[in-house]
């Protein structure tokens, strides 16, 4: 996974707040709402420091019953979704 | 050299105008003279220069710079001090130029006072307003002539929002859209939120609090790009959705739809101290 040794951190340009359990999250330049709920708060509480998926996948694994294979999966899929709503960034040390 | 001054009251914040382009103040004083005012208490002061700058098709650009936001747009372009509280522009003499970074300067100035500007018609009753937020063709102008004569319009189209002492107030702007009704500059505590829905098959329907937070978070009028003002929005829709109710409402679906606004908030008691 190509995606794997690079770092991700939430986007310092936004703004959320967790609103009855959920996380709303404000993304100021496309001026668009998005929440998140489930597993995804667990991701989102990491993301507050730099990680690699990997690391995701294994904090993922050791509080859910899922499969690695299909976490590494999914949890690509989701980094790269906030990717591109610029949730998050890339971090860059 | 001369310099003229205006003094603008929107929001409940004292703006004083001063420029030496004698148009400028006088395009101010014509455009906004239910807005006027002459308070000794400045909350800012704006100073605008029409020299070196014309209409052009940019973009509107906020960007916090130090302890203010540059701020850029369709002829006008400058440094809003957040700190010192005075913002210096320079502006082509154009009423709608003028209009629109007066809009664009009360977004950002307004979270630094507990407030922001959101789409929503404002409607005024009994010491208590109801704000009727959409976007575009949602019928907030729809919304104000249907309810004029049972309500005093804040407006059909821009309205502020502000928490003054814990009391959610909303403001009437001199931001219009069609309605072109007398709308004075008049303010009331905040007493219902609704969300024009045209698809809504009841005259209304309770949002849940997430529903209401994002409707809300949708509806302001401008986000700049910058975290500690988006922050403050965003607390501000937070608290407000914890101490009200919001509704869905189709205004269009019953006879008088100002009866449906004015039961359901008096029947649901808000918290608000």
């Amino acid at each position: 996974m190509k995606s794997q040794k690079k770092m991700f951190v939430r986007s310092p340009d936004i703004a959320w707040q967790n609103v009855d359990g959920k996380i709303v999250v404000v993304t100021p330049r496309t001026k668009k709402i998005h929440i998140l709920s489930g597993c995804a708060i667990s991701i989102w509480d990491y993301l507050e420091q730099p990680q690699q998926i990997e690391s995701i996948v294994e904090m993922l694994c050791s509080e859910y019953e899922v499969d690695t294979q299909q976490a590494e999966h999914d949890v690509d899929n989701f980094i790269h979704d906030l990717l591109s709503k610029e949730i998050v960034k890339v971090y860059n040390t | 050299m001369s310099v003229f001054v205006a003094g603008l009251s929107i929001g409940g914040l004292n703006v004083k105008i001063e420029s030496s382009d004698r148009r400028l103040i006088k395009l101010i004083n014509r455009e906004y003279s239910g807005f006027l005012s002459f308070l000794e208490e400045t909350h800012f002061t704006i100073v605008l220069s029409s020299d070196g700058i014309s209409r052009t098709e940019d973009e509107i650009i906020v960007a916090r710079k130090e302890n203010g936001y540059f701020i850029k747009g369709e002829g006008f372009g400058g440094f809003v001090d957040i700190e010192r509280r005075i913002a210096v522009i320079s502006i082509v003499v154009d009423k709608y130029v003028v209009n629109l970074f007066l809009r664009i300067f009360y977004s950002v100035i307004l979270p630094f006072y507990n407030g922001f500007l959101i789409h929503s018609a404002g409607l005024k009753k009994d010491n208590g307003s109801y704000i009727l937020a959409g976007h575009s063709s949602s019928g907030k102008t729809t919304a104000a002539r249907l309810a004029e004569r049972e309500f005093r319009i804040l407006s059909d189209e821009l309205v502020i929002v502000r928490r003054i002492h814990g009391i959610f107030t909303a403001f009437a702007t001199p931001f219009p859209g069609e309605f072109t009704g007398y709308i004075e500059n008049d303010k009331a505590a905040l007493k219902g939120i609704f969300f024009l829905n045209k698809k809504l098959t009841s005259p209304y329907a309770i949002k849940d609090r997430i529903d209401s937070m994002t409707c809300l978070l949708e509806n302001i009028f401008f986000f700049c790009s910058d975290s500690e003002s988006n922050r403050i929005i965003f607390n501000i829709c937070n608290e407000l959705t914890s101490e009200f109710k919001s509704y869905d409402i189709n205004i269009l679906y019953h006879a008088n739809f100002g009866r449906i606004i004015y039961e359901v908030t008096e029947e649901n008691v808000c918290t608000q101290s």
